[in-house]
């Protein structure tokens, strides 16, 4: 049994195996030493390539392993469109301000003005541009080396010189900033220089935060333009200089709309005066007059120096020593309580209250509001609010203070203060950032009896004579108006008035505070020739509560019960009324 | 025969590795060539919207839309007009009444 031996063979017809020792034995001496000097090339050449082997193979474990540096993906470049500066938006997400690109297009005159067909090239550019060919061929036969033919040219016109094909025009992509609302918010924004850096308003207060995101406000467009559109139809109404409106939540502070008259179009701000460029609602300050009495009462409640039911003598003008005896206009002539003060707006009784109140109290309650400071706010034009050197603070002083003369504050330090006088006495600083106060506390500035007090007796005050059908009687609308002789350079202006009037709603559960301001109204017709503010501020501040009451969702107030001192001060007055 | 065959499929397995990487590879550069392109396509896009947006809001600007109403003479909502549901008068249903009708 003959088991075959399989093994690998070597040569040809080596079928036959051999033993392994007697390999070479049949070769002879020459094939036997070239084969040796074969095997011996061939490992030669195996070593080196083993060696550059091992080469390849040492760089690339340093190169994939020593020195790995991750791949850079083409791939991962943004998908958001980035802007330079982002917009400022509305509460609502709208856009109040935004950058479109656009391109700067400037022309080397040194190339064309040697040129035979200047004119054409002038009249050419001129066209596609919209502009006078004058202006074009003066620019690009310039002596200069570089000049602008125009900055801030848009897509349609980009595209109608890149046809012209010139190559000596060159168009750099800039961002230009624009106002889509137009007039609407102009002083609240403010505005940019050329270079797209804010220079006032929200766009320099916010100017770092908009390079990275947008910037949503308080304001909401839509109660803008209500407040704003009521505000123009009453200065052409009552023939006023101008007037403004701020509207704010009283819970929160947060702003809902600033509008201050005469305005501008932000996308042409240098076309209109500097009076027009003057945002009033947070860079004027003004006596607001009887709005004050507002302060004076609550108080005069808060320490306890007066009750609801006191009752003051009205009936003569009040003489104070070295001082113009203080009248009321179109007074009642008789005793008054503390509601009735209000209702009738009584110089005389509110300056009994303030001398029974002490100005030293004055002092620290009106500090309590802010009245001394400027407001903490972002916003670059905020005015310092002026009044008497507390040290010459006297008698005198005090019962002027009592009715709002010789204290002048802006339109935002009042409605912040009444905010506070309605909302329970809590004290919040205005925003116009939406969310602005979410992280700030509050300040307790009354205690929650004498507000719910100021509530009915600032109830009392627009509804005493208020029509039934009236569109705002649903909404238990408190205020107070309030007229002054107005300052112009330091100086009072005869037969001129500030007239405002600053109203809550709805006063069972406070949501909103509304304030309407005008500049020098006149006495009209449809005023039967009055100019006070019960005549023309109120109407306006009235209408528009009416306006954007169903828009806020508020709901009518069913039935409001009033104490017995409110019903009683309105059955007094009627009573007063009718005998007269 | 065990190990050839165990040889030969590994080498099957390294020449098939190696196929499959080097397609792999250039298929994910397609892939990214598309993706760059339509990530280009995207900024593209929003910047268009960010353009439209900008459109969007100087043609709805409150007081456009305001003319525009005064022309349609459409009029704000009241507050008398807001009502609470049970307020509102109860109708009968057309469809039950037939039913009623026929089954007398």
């Amino acid at each position: 049994m003959f088991k075959k031996k399989r093994d690998s063979f070597y040569f040809p017809c080596q079928e036959i195996p051999l033993k392994k020792m007697d390999k070479w034995r049949y070769l002879d001496m020459t094939t036997r030493h070239q084969l040796k000097i074969a095997s011996g090339r061939m490992g030669f050449v195996a070593f080196w390539f083993l060696l550059l082997y091992v080469v390849i193979i040492g760089r690339l474990f340093y190169l994939t392993v020593m020195n790995y540096e991750p791949r850079t993906f083409q791939s991962e470049v943004q998908t958001h469109y980035a802007l330079n500066r982002h917009n400022i938006l509305d509460r609502n997400g709208i856009i109040l301000a935004t950058s479109l690109p656009m391109w700067d297009l400037s022309v080397n005159p040194a190339l064309v003005r040697d040129r035979t067909d200047v004119d054409e090239i002038a009249e050419k550019i001129a066209k596609a541009l919209g502009m006078n060919t004058a202006t074009v061929y003066e620019k690009i036969t310039s002596l200069s080396g570089f000049e602008y033919i125009k900055r801030g040219i848009i897509p349609a016109e980009y595209d109608a010189i890149n046809w012209l094909g010139y190559y000596f025009l060159t168009a750099h992509p800039i961002e230009k900033r624009v106002y889509p609302q137009g007039p609407l918010i102009s002083h609240l924004l403010g505005g940019v220089d050329i270079d797209n850096i804010g220079i006032s308003g929200i766009e320099k207060a916010y100017d770092t935060e908009l390079m990275d995101k947008d910037v949503q406000l308080s304001i909401d467009i839509s109660i803008q333009e209500i407040a704003r559109s009521a505000l123009l139809q009453g200065i052409e109404k009552f023939k006023a200089k101008g007037g403004l409106a701020l509207i704010m939540d009283v819970n929160n502070g947060e702003v809902l709309a600033s509008v201050s008259l005469p305005d501008y179009d932000p996308n042409v701000p240098l076309k209109e005066s500097e009076k027009a460029r003057f945002n009033q609602a947070t860079l004027g300050t003004y006596e607001f007059g009887s709005v004050f009495k507002l302060f004076n009462t609550a108080l005069g409640l808060e320490t306890k120096t007066i009750t609801v039911n006191d009752v003051f003598d009205a009936s003569k003008p009040l003489k104070l020593k070295g001082a113009k005896a203080i009248e009321d206009y179109r007074g009642q002539n008789r005793p008054l309580t503390v509601p009735e003060i209000l209702i009738h707006s009584s110089n005389i009784g509110s300056a009994q209250i303030g001398l029974k109140i002490g100005w030293e109290n004055q002092k620290e309650f009106f500090g309590r509001f802010g009245f001394y400071e400027k407001l903490p706010i972002a916003l670059p034009e905020r005015a310092q609010p002026q009044y008497i050197k507390k040290e010459k603070w006297n008698e005198v002083e005090s019962s002027r203070l009592s009715y709002g003369y010789g204290i002048s504050v802006t339109p935002l330090h009042l409605i912040a203060g009444v905010a506070s006088l309605a909302n329970g006495g809590l004290y919040h600083t205005p925003t116009f950032i939406k969310g602005g106060n979410k992280d700030k506390s509050e300040m307790r500035v009354i205690s929650e009896d004498t507000s719910q007090k100021m509530r009915h007796m600032m109830w009392a005050v627009v509804n005493y004579e208020l029509a039934k059908n009236s569109p705002v009687a649903m909404y238990a609308v408190g205020g107070k108006t309030g007229s002054r002789q107005a300052l112009e350079k330091g100086h009072y202006v005869e037969g001129s008035l500030r007239t405002s009037f600053v109203g809550v709603f709805p006063m069972n559960d406070p949501k909103y505070i509304v304030l309407v301001s005008y500049d020098d109204p006149q006495k009209v017709k449809e005023t039967h020739m009055f100019n006070t503010a019960g005549w023309n501020a109120k109407a306006t501040g009235l209408q528009i509560i009416g306006d954007i009451a169903p828009y806020l969702g508020v709901a009518p107030v069913e039935d409001w019960k009033q104490p017995a001192y409110i019903e009683r001060a309105i059955e007094r007055s009627v009573a007063a009324k009718k005998r007269r | 025969m065990k190990q050839s065959s165990v040889n030969l499929f590994c080498i099957s397995m390294a020449i098939l590795s190696g196929v499959g990487m080097f397609l792999l590879k250039y298929h994910v550069l397609d892939q990214e060539k598309e993706l760059v392109k339509l990530k280009r396509q995207i900024v593209s896009d929003n910047r268009e919207l960010h353009l439209l947006r900008a459109d969007w809001a100087f043609l709805t600007d409150p007081q456009h839309l305001r003319k525009m109403i005064q022309e349609s003479d459409l009029k704000p909502l009241l507050g008398k007009q807001i009502v609470k549901p049970d307020e509102i008068e109860e109708r009968s249903n057309p469809l039950l009444k037939e039913k009623e009708e026929t089954d007398v």
